[in-house]
């Protein structure tokens, strides 16, 4: 019987997905046309609409619209430009030294934001131009912004692991955090090495050295931002704050800095709040009926039927990681990371932990995978902001796009395989 | 951000249509400015009670949950009004001419049709049978059917969005001019359009509205789609 | 689907425990019972680990008519039913045998019928055992022991009001990120019964266990009233059968684990204090319990609950609840 809720669920949702109803209404409608396969309509409509308000009523969740707000105001209040500043000078040497500065400029702003959406457009609106005036063809100045942008989704703090520390009954998300340095930066640096082989190829230019000096005082002015760092990150580990209050408290510290900054006025503060509530929601929404989805999957036991299936196929371990991770791969170029979080953690998790493999690592292959598919057509949000910031197209972008693919396919069999890539920092803090 | 945006023709701006959504944008945002800054000042509160007062406050935990579930539910209704929500537009971006129209009416309606039979019948029906059976909150004391009041609301908002969406399809597809200026054509740039946090281009804050001055706008069919 | 697909009657019961645990294991006895008893025509699917959600949420999803059966703690009923408040008061039983006899007997009976206009019904009582104290740095042994300390209490009124009047700070925190914060110092302490501080591994950072038992708030199996409406009167007997035969085999299973988990947190190092003087604890609620029984529900089922009589056989050592 279970295959014929599969079958309502996967056919509605795939046909109105296809005839452009927004993701987050086709999940909700699949979800309630599944559950009146088993529930009379009345109480189908009522349970759906259950899950989708309490899918949200969670702490934890607060964390996100927290982390965005306090994103857009380090990006207002001068802090993006300061860290640019400082990754320009100690990497602006190497050969196609801005495609660098950009991947590690988003590697720094995304350990202060868990935003990528805020990366991309901090990051590549600023660097974007600064490389096409430079001589830089400026559909791969995009593909190096679009791509670099994820590592901020990886490097803490990030709203997809605090997603999926929700979707997996509450693996801890200090734990999650401390396993996504070293990840997002092995992504860095192999987006970094072929971004470095094509500049080199097509003689981009190199910056001039920046003196001692210079440097210093790059860096004197970005520590107030970088102890953002300290007081996200610290707070988390230390076991001062959850997530969700450290998140609180960066939003006051970055208010606090751009003030003293002078960047932002009072009056600039209602704005700031709606478009953060603005951009959480279309997240929360997403979170909201994923959510139903996931209970109308438990309900109708479909995890239990894909769980079957899949271990019928084979029985080892590496090919069935390699499965998951293809499975992703595919469900990533077409789904948003949220619900696809959600809706396939609950599915593959038991399958992962009945293959021994840690919860937390499993966490880092899961957002690292998706995180490829948030850069590929047809739905890639990170891709379309990217775009969107370049002013180019998806056509165009797509072939530079094709070899940072390369470096994160690369990056996420390593981290697949090498457990200790992701599980040594938070075995070393305890975790 | 936005390339050549097409500016809404200033005598549509006194339409009927352009100024009730407009007034429903402006109270729906300052709504949620409110909603967020409370869930700010609600969690620094907890954290001042915890460490500086050291009696740490028993009802923030679940204001702040009540909060999210309000900012995520308006804030969903909100960014359906400005077209935020992700949709693949495989489909649209190969139709031309009044198809596009016809497309927009018919995603409409399935938009419509889930927000009216999930979020407003769904949704009355759990709040009446929360306030019906008396279920409250545990730390606040507060009726769940308050809480669950959020589903409704939001859902009878997103229909009232998309109702004026198909108006205003409808309208263009007899041929008379554009009123608003959110029928973006391409969900890539609707999304930016939300998702941009260092905005360049002078877009006028709903906050201001109504009374302040008219924004210059793109109307339908502006940009091209970049695919 | 499923559930009209034959002549096979399918309850979905929902729990949010996993299926190592007692409760589990009894819901398992029962749908075995119910399958013999029925011989075939009733069968309980059986969904585990908060799959369903939480237990706030399954209650409401047997209200609207989605989930048949669930188990819930008495604590989460009083936010539909206020009368279970009194089976979240400190000290109210004077040991266990009078706490089954109270639960099994009229008292009982009244309790588990009494959200009937709430579209809830209880069908039996699971044992929970007793709460009792566990810290991270200095053992409860006295209500003074808890000034200042940050104790995390269950979302229930009830049981912030009870850490408040013995002299603690009580914290809600969700139970998924308790270890974390008592590892951290978010909170000092916790309460609760011995498997549930052996199970989630709290024992690991919390080094101090002191049985001072001040609450014993049993967990309840509920039936919508949707789904028991619609069962015919043979139909309604057996499921009553099987719940009181679960009941029976989770009884005896939670008292194994109880055993099981004092043994293996004390092997693991912990200080475990059997050896309490609970009346101070109970001397410094009676203001709260002065305040509860003002209403009149209350203070009626405290008074049944207090001439019920346990059977002879019990040893019945006099607590300051009843002095
Ligand atoms: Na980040
Ligand atoms: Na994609």
């Amino acid at each position: 019987m279970e295959w014929l809720d599969v079958a309502v669920l996967g056919g509605t949702f795939a046909t109105l997905l296809l005839l452009g109803v927004p993701v987050a209404y086709c999940i909700g409608i699949a979800s309630a046309a599944a559950l009146t396969l088993s529930v009379l309509p009345g109480p189908a409509v009522t349970t759906v609409a259950q899950q989708m308000a309490t899918g949200l009523d969670s702490f934890t969740l607060l964390a996100i619209p927290f982390f965005v707000l306090a994103g857009q105001l380090m990006n207002r209040g001068g802090i993006a430009r300061r860290l640019i500043a400082l990754a320009q000078g100690m990497i602006g040497r190497l050969p196609g030294g801005l495609a660098h500065v950009n991947v590690l400029a988003a590697m720094l702003f995304g350990a202060i934001s868990g935003s990528a959406v805020a990366a991309a457009t901090a990051v590549g609106g600023t660097m974007g131009p600064v490389m096409k005036r430079e001589g830089y063809d400026p559909d791969y100045a995009a593909a190096v912004n679009i791509t670099s942008s994820t590592t901020g989704l990886i490097i803490p703090p990030s709203n997809i692991l605090i997603i999926y520390s929700l979707a997996s009954g509450g693996v801890s998300i200090a734990s999650l955090f401390l396993a996504g340095y070293i990840p997002g930066i092995v992504v860095g640096a192999l987006i970094m090495l072929v971004a470095g082989v094509i500049a080199v190829r097509r003689g981009y230019p190199r910056s001039d050295r920046t003196g001692l000096g210079e440097l210093a005082r790059l860096f004197v002015d970005a520590i107030p931002s970088l102890f953002l760092l300290v007081v996200v990150m610290g707070g988390i580990v230390g076991g001062i704050f959850t997530a969700t209050e450290a998140a609180a408290v960066a939003v006051l510290y970055a208010l606090i800095l751009a003030f003293v900054y002078r960047e932002l006025k009072v009056s600039d503060l209602p704005k700031v709040l709606l478009d953060s509530a603005s951009t959480t929601a279309v997240v929360m929404l997403l979170i909201a009926t994923s959510l139903a989805m996931s209970w109308v999957m438990a309900y109708t036991n479909i995890p239990q039927t894909v769980t079957a299936s899949l271990l019928a196929l084979t029985d080892s371990p590496v090919a069935i990681l390699l499965l998951i991770n293809l499975v992703l791969l595919v469900v990533g170029t077409f789904m948003d990371m949220t619900p696809a979080v959600l809706i396939f953690t609950p599915i593959f998790l038991p399958i992962a932990i009945d293959l021994g493999i840690d919860p937390v690592h499993f966490g880092i292959i899961m957002v690292l995978n998706l995180c490829i598919g948030l850069c590929t057509p047809p739905v890639g949000t990170i891709l379309f902001v990217g775009v969107g910031v370049a002013g180019t197209t998806i056509e165009r972008v797509i072939r530079p796009l094709l070899p940072m693919f390369l470096a994160m396919v690369i990056a996420l069999v390593l981290i697949t395989f090498v457990p200790a890539l992701s599980l040594w920092l938070p075995r070393l803090f305890g975790y | 951000m936005r390339s050549d945006p097409t500016v809404l023709p200033p005598a549509s701006r006194d339409h009927p249509l352009y100024r009730v959504k407009s007034a429903v944008d402006w109270a729906l945002g300052w709504f949620l400015v409110i909603l967020m800054g409370v869930a700010v000042v609600n969690v620094l509160w907890q954290v001042f009670t915890r460490f500086v007062l050291s009696d740490p406050s028993a009802f923030t935990d679940e204001l702040a949950r009540y909060l999210l579930v309000w900012v995520g539910l308006f804030g969903a209704a909100y960014a359906s009004g400005k077209r935020a929500h992700l949709a693949i537009d495989l489909l649209r971006t190969r139709l031309t001419g009044r198809a596009v129209h016809w497309h927009g009416i018919f995603v409409g309606a399935v938009v419509g049709l889930f927000a009216l039979g999930v979020m407003v019948v769904g949704g009355v029906r759990l709040v009446s049978l929360s306030f019906l059976l008396g279920q409250t909150s545990a730390a606040l004391g507060l009726p769940l059917g308050v809480v669950y009041l959020a589903l409704p609301a939001s859902g009878a908002l997103i229909v009232f969005y998309f109702t004026v969406f198909i108006v205003e399809r409808v309208r263009r597809l007899r041929g008379l001019p554009p009123t608003l200026p959110v029928l973006l054509e391409t969900t890539a740039e609707a999304y930016v359009e939300t998702a941009d946090t260092a905005r360049v281009s002078p877009d006028e804050p709903d906050l201001t509205h109504p009374g302040g001055p008219p924004p210059p706008a793109p109307a339908d069919g502006g940009p091209s789609p970049p695919r | 689907g499923c559930a009209e697909e034959s002549d096979v009657r399918v309850i979905r019961l929902g729990h949010a425990l996993d299926t190592e645990h007692p409760v589990h294991l009894g819901m398992e006895a029962m749908a075995a019972t119910l399958d013999s008893l029925s011989s075939g025509t009733m069968r309980i699917d059986i969904y585990p680990s908060q799959q369903l959600g939480s237990e706030r949420v399954m209650l409401e999803l047997l209200q609207i008519g989605s989930l048949g059966m669930t188990k819930v703690s008495s604590s989460v009923l009083e936010n539909f039913a206020p009368e279970f408040r009194v089976l979240s008061l400190p000290f109210v039983f004077r040991d266990d045998a009078h706490r089954f006899a109270v639960l099994e007997g009229a008292v009982g009976d009244e309790l588990l019928e009494a959200p009937e206009p709430y579209r809830l019904r209880g069908l039996a009582f699971y044992d929970a055992g007793s709460r009792s104290f566990y810290t991270v740095d200095t053992p409860v042994l006295e209500p003074s022991d808890l000034m200042g300390q940050k104790i995390r209490v269950q979302e229930s009124a009830t049981a912030m009001d009870m850490v408040r009047s013995l002299g603690g700070s009580p914290t809600p925190i969700s139970w998924g990120e308790l270890y974390t914060s008592l590892q951290q110092g978010v909170v000092d302490g916790a309460e609760n019964n011995p498997p549930s501080f052996y199970l989630s591994r709290h024992y690991e950072v919390a080094r101090y266990y002191v049985l001072n038992e001040h609450t014993a708030v049993p967990d309840v199996l509920v039936v919508g009233t949707t789904l028991w409406d619609r069962l015919s009167p043979q139909e309604r007997g057996w499921l009553q059968e099987a719940s009181d035969a679960s009941a029976e085999v989770q009884k005896r299973l939670w008292r194994e684990a109880t055993e099981e988990a004092l043994e293996a947190v004390e092997a693991e190092g912990v200080e475990v204090v059997t050896d309490v003087d609970k009346a101070p604890f109970a001397a410094a609620v009676q203001g709260m319990m002065t305040q509860y029984a003002q209403d009149p529900q209350i203070a009626r089922l405290l008074d049944a609950i207090r001439t019920t009589q346990a059977p002879a056989a019990a040893d019945s050592t006099r607590t300051a609840a009843d002095a």
